[in-house]
């Protein structure tokens, strides 16, 4: 009897001498303030850090969704606008904002602190584009007008729609990608390109393309409702 | 008139007793003879029952007024606690008293450990209480998911994929566990069920048979060094001896457990009044952020231990743990019932005794402060590694993002930052096939739970898309398990996935 409890013991104190050090080995947290460098006023910084850098990237490029820090971007949207989107987040799309009814609870003068700092470390000597930037603005679109459009400057990089081999910057009439994407995420990516990645915006310069072509408001609203019908929105 | 009343109670009570000899069945059990030396380590197993008849009246109460559906018991709770009178004290009366009463079963259970209480010839008084022990964390387990938050959704999920780990039948369970393959509507009544009828029901007639093996066999002696447990000759003289220096249970013994019981009750009641009712915290679904699921204190140390055991032994430990344990303790009183109970006497046994609550108390306070079972915003705004971005496609981003807003990372790291609950995610496209992967997201498995309700099929594609794409580079294909032929077609995905995924 004794030996067995001897031998339980044994087993049970290895087992737990084990946990232990599997513990120590494993335990490792790190404040993303810590590691993200970004190049924000210390307090807006902080909050970066804990709320958008996951998306926007560490110093607001380089991240999966557009790109901050793009002064044409910052400027061409306008402080109230931004104030807006950090406020409620992107309607449709991922981002959840930072404002009182988030999770994030930042109030209003926070907002407005964070978006000021933006402005002023990544927005300086930002030209807002003559083009209108929200859909809201934007004239309403033609789909086959957008796909000549398309043909001309998007399909040597993103391939023509239903195409069967993969083309070299990826399909953007992929449904599941137009499924997740909403139409101001799609006039946005169009006008101000995604610069930290080779795509340029509406002002080109686009492959096999003189060297000026530059895209209308109108021809963006067009290829925006040329995408949009290449897949049917079953959301 | 004194006289008046007494005669008249006093003819009640004969009038009661003739026709149902209530007071010859009750009298013997108050004053059936226990040993003197019973003081105060004897206290804990009535504690418990005080506890469960709390349990018992706060649980009516609150069944009154709680919704047992999906889509109602959260807002029924909320209603509990801000519109009902008071109902915020039923709420956190029931939550702690449900933490005492575990703690006194295993206090209790200690003590009849420690003390070989077990012997012979009280083995199945043994067996009874542990399968109460059962019964006990099970009422906890199931009322951890009457709160249908966040807490009871993760507990419910990482208890569907241990299920699921069963060979052959895993599937099965599952389904008969949570009425489905989904947590769901159906989950939460039969959960239910289980709280209010099934699991109080076999806990009353455990306890039943409980007290009637203690009447049977009387209260065991405090162990003194030298007496020997032999079954030949072990009641005769305990009966002797109880007779010779035994007092009565009422009301020598039983004010000890009145007196601890009211201080217990004082405790709880503060509890429950400073700290208030446990939860509910946020609405069930996994990919909300700010989420912090962790199970209640009694299940903590389980979820250290998945958290910290390699994934390679998961299944083994899953699967042949627990019958043991349970084998074990059952059947301890049948591998040791005669011989020497003092503790000083059995140093294997409060080795094993010790080792055994160290190890549960560690994990347990592993479980509160540890940075794999995080608290949840710590991570939310890590950036996704920069070379994982690169030459991307536009679905493949958008999973990117998908992974990150889906809270991934609180259990999965990327470029060595994040959780370390799940495996890393820097090679898992080398790990997985394309099927496998949303297989994988979407109904769970392993402690993952899962996210087939709460991504849509959209969502799901492009985070797989966005995986496929984490390994080494310039592997083949082929050099992935499973991996089935993947069409190269210009929406990325299967056809066969996206059309199945469609819900």
């Amino acid at each position: 009897m004794s030996t067995t409890f001897k031998n339980i013991s044994a087993l049970v104190g290895g087992l737990l001498a084990a946990a232990c050090l599997q513990a120590c080995g494993k335990i490792s947290a790190t404040d993303p303030a810590d590691t993200v460098v970004a190049s924000l006023p210390q307090a807006a910084m902080t909050n970066y850090a804990e709320n958008c850098s996951a998306c926007h990237g560490a110093n607001g490029v380089n991240g999966a969704a557009r790109q901050l820090a793009d002064a044409n971007y910052l400027a061409s949207v306008g402080r109230d606008a931004l104030i807006n989107i950090t406020t409620n987040g992107v309607p449709g799309g991922f981002c959840p904002g930072s404002g009182p009814a988030s999770l994030a609870h930042w109030n209003p003068k926070q907002v407005a602190e964070f978006v000021d700092g933006m402005l002023d470390a990544w927005g300086k000597n930002g030209v807002a584009l003559s083009i209108p930037w929200s859909v809201k603005l934007a004239p309403a679109g033609n789909a086959s007008n957008g796909q000549a459009v398309y043909a001309a400057t998007c399909q040597s990089c993103h391939g023509a729609p239903g195409a069967t081999v993969p083309s070299a910057s990826g399909s953007v009439t992929d449904p599941n990608y137009l499924r997740l994407i909403t139409n101001q995420g799609l006039r946005s990516a169009i006008l101000f390109g995604r610069p930290e990645r080779g795509m340029p915006g509406w002002s080109g310069p686009f492959p096999h393309q003189a060297a000026d072509r530059k895209l209308s408001s109108q021809e963006i609203s067009d290829v925006v409702v040329f995408l949009r019908s290449t897949a049917s929105q079953k959301q | 008139m004194f006289r008046s009343i007494k005669n008249m109670v006093g003819g009640l009570l004969g009038w009661t007793e003739s026709r149902s000899g209530v007071i010859s069945f009750v009298q013997p059990i108050l004053t059936h003879r226990v040993p003197r030396d019973a003081k105060w380590w004897y206290v804990f197993g009535s504690a418990s029952l005080m506890f469960f008849s709390i349990q018992v009246v706060t649980g009516i109460l609150l069944a009154t007024m709680y919704a047992p559906s999906a889509a109602e018991a959260y807002s029924s709770l909320q209603y509990i606690d801000q519109e009902v009178p008071f109902g915020w004290m039923l709420r956190a009366l029931h939550a702690w008293s449900s933490n005492a009463m575990i703690l006194m079963v295993v206090i209790h259970m200690s003590q009849v450990f420690l003390h070989a209480s077990f012997k012979f010839p009280r083995e199945l008084m043994w067996m009874v209480g542990v399968l109460l022990l059962f019964c006990t964390l099970a009422l906890a387990f199931t009322g951890q998911i009457m709160r249908w938050d966040q807490d009871a959704y993760w507990g419910l999920g990482i208890g569907a994929a241990i299920v699921d780990r069963v060979p052959v039948l895993g599937n099965q369970m599952r389904n008969v566990m949570l009425g489905g393959p989904y947590i769901g509507g159906a989950t939460l009544s039969r959960f239910f069920a289980l709280h209010v009828f099934v699991l109080p029901g076999l806990t009353i007639a455990l306890i039943g048979a409980h007290m009637a093996l203690i009447l049977k066999n009387g209260i065991s002696e405090m162990p003194k060094p030298g007496m020997v447990v032999d079954p030949k000759t072990y009641v005769e003289e305990y009966e002797e001896r109880i007779k010779k220096t035994g007092v009565a249970f009422m009301p020598d013994a039983a004010q000890r457990d009145m007196v601890f019981c009211g201080l217990m009750l004082i405790i709880v009641g503060f509890l429950a009044w400073y700290l208030g009712p446990v939860g509910p915290n946020g609405i069930p679904n996994p990919t909300i952020i700010d989420a912090n699921p962790r199970p209640d204190y009694a299940f903590l140390w389980i979820f250290t231990a998945m958290a910290l055991m390699p994934p390679q032994i998961e299944t083994a430990v899953l699967l042949i743990a627990p019958p043991i344990v349970v084998l074990f303790l059952l059947g301890l009183p049948l591998i040791s019932n005669r011989g020497e109970r003092a503790p000083s006497r059995r140093p294997g046994a409060v080795l094993a005794y010790v080792l055994i609550a160290t190890a549960l108390g560690t994990l347990t306070w592993l479980g509160v402060v540890s940075a794999w079972s995080p608290v949840m915003d710590a991570w939310t705004s890590l950036p996704t590694p920069v070379k994982y971005l690169v030459g991307r496609t536009p679905l493949e981003m958008q999973g990117a993002l998908v992974l990150q807003h889906s809270q991934c990372r609180n259990c999965h790291s990327l470029g060595g930052e994040g959780g370390l609950r799940g495996p890393n995610l820097d090679n898992v496209g080398s790990r997985k096939s394309w099927d496998q992967l949303v297989r994988q997201v979407q109904q769970g498995g392993g402690n993952m739970p899962a996210y087939g309700k709460n991504l849509s099929s959209a969502e799901t594609t492009a985070v797989v898309a966005f995986m496929t794409t984490l390994r080494n580079a310039g592997a083949p294909e082929s050099s992935i398990p499973g991996a089935m032929e993947r069409q190269s077609s210009p929406d990325q995905a299967p056809k066969a996935v996206a059309s199945e995924a469609g819900k």
